[in-house]
């Protein structure tokens, strides 16, 4: 009997499996300045559960993910950690869409009812700070906005606000890491897990975590659910003693060993400079990304394998092709004292066609944006400036410790120009216990994040949207370019004096107060001489 | 000075001296007077905000001693583009001021800028001129109303009073700075001139205006309703129970102004307008310093208290309406303005405007000049409140030496010295009472009991 039920169990549980696919990815793209990005992509995908489905079946989708989206009715999320900033002049287009430092979530909450809406998105919040140690439960209203335009691509036919909350003082570290690993079907135990080493990824120039999760249609229209966990890290090997000839076991200090046995595809994809790159053993197989070759390891037929890298040495970069990316943008804080200043924007349109963006820019209550001191000039290729006027404008003015101002605008970056947008604000005064413990050293504030189509026909395709082509057959390439974060240091009062204040100004008032109740009460009367 | 063909002086007009006969006797060459101040403190302005425009936007309306949350001008000028841009304006943080200045400067931006610097210079040269009105009201009454024996009066002729309020160098910061508290004033000077000329119904209007635009004028109705209870009774010829009568009438219609402008701007822009207004004034909600007590104290109270203590501060700027207007219920004139300075002293966000308004309105009672005790303690608190409110603040915000101490300290300096020209003021005007009526104490020790 118990073996009947045991084979039932076994036979369900493999049908059930059926429905659930994982893969994974590194990709190793040396740059072009002698550091090396790696960038992994463990993706599952699984059949889309039915709305009142009572029966939950995880095997590979991570059950801390699939519960959490089921409670708090999320159709889309995008948690991301960033530290580093992104050298776009050195190394081209991101692997991620999502470079902005500290962190960010992003979430589409299903249902109208605005009220639910709100307390889901605090949960969700919430609910992943717990799964990922990391204090995303201080996003709260103060710091989350609803874009309109920039995410635009994923709204497609959804229903739901789109919500979008930054931290950008968030620290990403191993605590974040571990529950992400635990994530992954093979944890760190088999298949590329291996390699992931805190100590090398967290000693890297560049480091983004990030997972999402999305709902699509597979090959036969069906819909399904799709989780990928990604990690981009830049390491450099010369600072790591490495010299022109290194290992990947070298580079991560793990080895690799055997294959994850859930996954279906488990390859290491080497992206190669024009030429200088000799790799040992062999590769499984060649392809090609984004117009570069690439040499492609099978996990799976190589267990074990440990590849080297072997560059000649560099006598002129032109064996690396530029790679600016089409769009590139960067914010400024202008002004100088403790009570007003502006913010000045740079977008730079290296095509030679004019680009469609987004423009979000997002900033806290305590900086008083002033809407009508918006003024954006373009300056062309000839060096003449001229007024631009935005296709489209939102802007939504803060509320104090309400929501923050949100200014989104579709822009049309004219070919080959640089476009400055620059606004002023106001510094707001923050009462005594809003105050962070270290004062002085300001607030950051979030990026702003210029987002845009770029055109699939061209050649030179984003690293990211090469990746979700190859791997899913995506046609459309959406890329974000995220600016430099701020600070805005806002005055301070003195915080020793609390109790001083207090009596020196009800001082005031009792002085005020008493002598009006006398004049009020009091008649003069004739002093006698008697009482002399 | 000789004498021509008049009516044979009474005791008690001989109080009159003879440089007042010939000052009243030229009226003409007053008002020809009158005009050129007019005239001359309009050209100021206008020179100064045509000329200078970059000393006004980016110096002068950035000063917080001139331009607070509820009456800046860069904010006004967000909250029309956001009007105009189909957003509410009082649906964010930034815009809280009244929806009448909302409507008037929508029109006004769809014209040149030129049209919104003279409606400034216009709005000082009505202030002023209504106080040169209210001057000649007062300089009549004063030739009919009885004096101490023997002493000598310079009545305020109405050119002085205007030359002291349009050449206060307050008074051209604060419209320099193109704060709005100048309609207010406007509104809060016609109320008191149309409620002494008898005008009640105007003054009542008035008062409901001023009391929509910036809150703390409603508290002017109580002297408001006196001057209406005397108009009405005088107008009536009798006593007993009129008194009381014509107060609740006053209130009664108060309550309906007031009430039907707020229905009105509830219909057009929501009830948000009354949480971005009149809430927003009452729970100080925006911490901006200023040159009052507010702010500070409210940065630092720890959290609990701070209802509390929001409660005690408005109940101590609003509740002395009522006491004040009784004790003074003889000159009703006084009793506004003795709340002028009160409210300016005491306001959730007060400027230098306010207090160029009390200012203002002092030279009515020069009277009273010879009975003020602490003249030179206040003028010096004054001075040095005034002066050194921007010294501490480039010190605290620009150079970053100083602290929110420094600033917050001339800001107490800056209050005490307008309490202690209140309450001089009030016992200079019980003493001349008692002088007035008991004219054999004016060389006597008087103590208060």
């Amino acid at each position: 009997m118990r073996i009947l039920s045991c084979a039932a169990l076994t036979v369900c549980g493999g049908l059930l499996a059926g429905a659930e696919s994982f893969t994974e990815d590194l990709l190793v793209k040396p740059l072009q300045d002698g550091r090396v990005l790696l960038h992994f992509e463990f993706n599952v995908q699984r059949a889309a559960p039915a709305a009142n489905e009572s029966l939950h079946h995880y095997q590979l989708f991570p059950r801390q993910i699939g519960e959490i989206s089921r409670r708090y009715n999320v159709d889309e999320l995008h948690l991301s950690f960033t530290q580093g900033g992104w050298r776009e002049t050195k190394w081209g287009y991101p692997p991620v869409n999502s470079q902005g430092i500290g962190a960010e979530v992003r979430a589409r909450i299903k249902g109208d009812d605005a009220a639910q809406s709100e307390r889901q998105w605090k949960g969700l919040t919430n609910a992943l700070s717990g799964v990922f140690c990391a204090s995303l439960n201080f996003i709260d209203t103060t710091n989350t906005d609803t874009p309109r335009l920039t995410f635009a691509d994923s709204a497609a036919a959804a229903s739901g606000v789109l919500r979008h909350g930054y931290l950008p003082r968030e620290n990403v570290c191993t605590e974040n890491l571990t529950p992400w690993i635990k994530q992954l079907p093979c944890q760190s135990k088999s298949g590329l897990g291996l390699l992931l080493n805190p100590y090398r990824l967290y000693n890297a120039d560049f480091h983004s975590m990030g997972l999402s999760l999305t709902a699509a249609k597979d090959a036969s229209g069906k819909p399904v659910q799709q989780y990928k966990q990604r990690l981009s890290v830049v390491v450099e090997p010369s600072a790591l003693g490495l010299g022109d000839r290194w290992s990947l076991a070298e580079l991560v200090d793990r080895q690799l060993g055997a294959a994850c046995s859930a996954a279906t595809r488990s390859t290491v994809r080497v992206i190669r400079p024009g030429s200088g790159l000799t790799l040992a053993p062999k590769p499984a197989s060649t392809s090609k990304l984004a117009g570069r070759n690439v040499s492609v390891f099978d996990l799976r037929a190589q267990p074990g394998v440990d590849i080297t890298f072997e560059f000649a040495p560099r006598k002129d970069s032109g064996a690396w092709p530029s790679e600016r990316p089409l769009i590139s943008a960067h914010r400024y804080v202008t002004g100088h004292g403790g009570s007003n200043g502006g913010v000045e924007t740079t977008l730079t349109n290296r095509g030679d066609m004019p680009v469609h963006v987004a423009y979000l820019d997002v900033l806290p209550w305590y900086l008083r944006v002033y809407s009508h001191t918006l003024v954006i000039q373009t300056q062309a290729a000839d060096g003449s400036w001229t007024l631009l006027q935005p296709k489209e404008s939102h802007f939504t003015p803060a509320i104090d410790r309400g929501r923050p101002s949100s200014m989104e605008l579709a822009l049309v970056l004219p070919a080959s120009s640089r476009t400055m947008l620059r606004y002023n604000f106001d510094k707001g005064f923050l009462k005594y216990t809003e105050h962070p413990p270290d004062a002085n050293r300001g607030f950051s504030i979030g990026p702003a994040i210029v987002s845009y189509q770029h055109d699939t026909a061209s050649g030179e395709l984003p690293l990211h949207c090469a990746i979700e082509r190859a791997l899913t057959g995506a046609s459309e390439c959406t890329v974000q370019a995220y600016t430099e974060l701020l600070l805005a240091s806002l005055p301070t009062p003195d915080f020793s004096m609390p109790y001083n204040v207090i009596t020196f100004t009800c001082t005031i008032l009792a002085l005020f107060f008493g002598r009006i109740f006398n004049l009020l009460t009091r008649d003069y009367a004739v002093l006698k001489p008697a009482e002399v | 000075m000789s004498a021509d063909a008049e009516p044979p002086l009474s005791p008690d007009a001989a109080i009159i001296t003879a440089l007042e006969q010939q000052l009243l006797r030229t009226e003409a060459a007053e008002r020809r007077r009158l005009l050129r101040v007019l005239l001359a403190g309009s050209a100021v302005r206008l020179i100064i905000l045509v000329m200078f425009p970059g000393l006004v936007s980016h110096y002068l309306s950035g000063r917080v001693e001139l331009s607070t949350p509820v009456t800046s001008y860069k904010r006004l000028v967000e909250g029309v583009h956001l009007s105009q841009h189909n957003t509410s304006p009082y649906d964010g943080g930034l815009f809280h001021q009244s929806p009448l200045l909302l409507i008037l400067f929508r029109v006004l931006h769809v014209l040149p800028d030129l049209f919104t610097n003279l409606a400034y210079v216009a709005v000082d040269a009505m202030i002023a001129l209504t106080l040169a009105k209210l001057a000649a009201v007062k300089a009549a009454k004063t030739r009919k109303a009885g004096g101490v024996p023997g002493e000598i009066r310079f009545v305020c002729t109405p050119s002085a009073i205007a030359t002291m309020y349009l050449f206060n160098p307050l008074t051209l910061a604060t419209t320099l700075a193109k704060s709005t508290i100048v309609f207010s004033h406007l509104a809060v000077v016609s109320a008191l001139y149309a409620g002494i000329s008898g005008l009640t119904n105007q003054a009542i209007a008035l008062t409901a205006v001023a009391a929509h635009l910036s809150l703390y004028p409603a508290v002017l109705i109580a002297p408001i309703a006196l001057m209406a209870a005397a108009t009405s009774r005088k107008q009536q010829q009798n006593r007993g129970g009129g008194l009381v009568a014509g107060i609740a009438l006053a209130l009664a219609k108060f309550a309906l102004a007031a009430g039907a402008l707020h229905l009105l701007f509830a219909a057009v822009f929501g009830t948000q307008y009354f949480t971005a207004t009149v809430d927003f004034t009452l729970r100080a909600a925006d911490l901006q310093p200023n040159v009052g007590l507010f702010w500070y104290f409210f940065i630092e109270i720890f959290d609990e208290f701070r209802s509390f203590f929001f409660v005690v501060f408005q109940l101590t700027a609003l509740a002395f309406a009522v006491p004040v207007s009784w004790r003074f219920r003889n000159d009703p004139l006084f009793a506004g303005t003795m709340l002028v300075g009160i409210i300016s002293a005491l306001k959730s966000y007060p400027s230098w405007g306010d207090l160029s308004l009390f200012l203002g309105l002092l030279p009515l009672f020069e009277e009273l000049a010879k009975y003020l005790q602490y003249a030179f303690l206040s003028a010096n608190l004054l001075m040095y409140g005034i002066g050194l409110a921007p010294v501490f603040w480039h010190l605290w915000i620009e150079l970053g030496t100083g602290n929110a101490n420094f600033f917050y300290a001339a800001t107490l300096v800056y209050v005490f010295g307008q309490i202690t020209l209140l309450f001089d003021l009030g016992g200079a005007k019980l003493r001349r009472e008692l002088d007035i009526h008991h004219p054999e104490t004016r060389t006597r020790t008087v103590i208060q009991e």
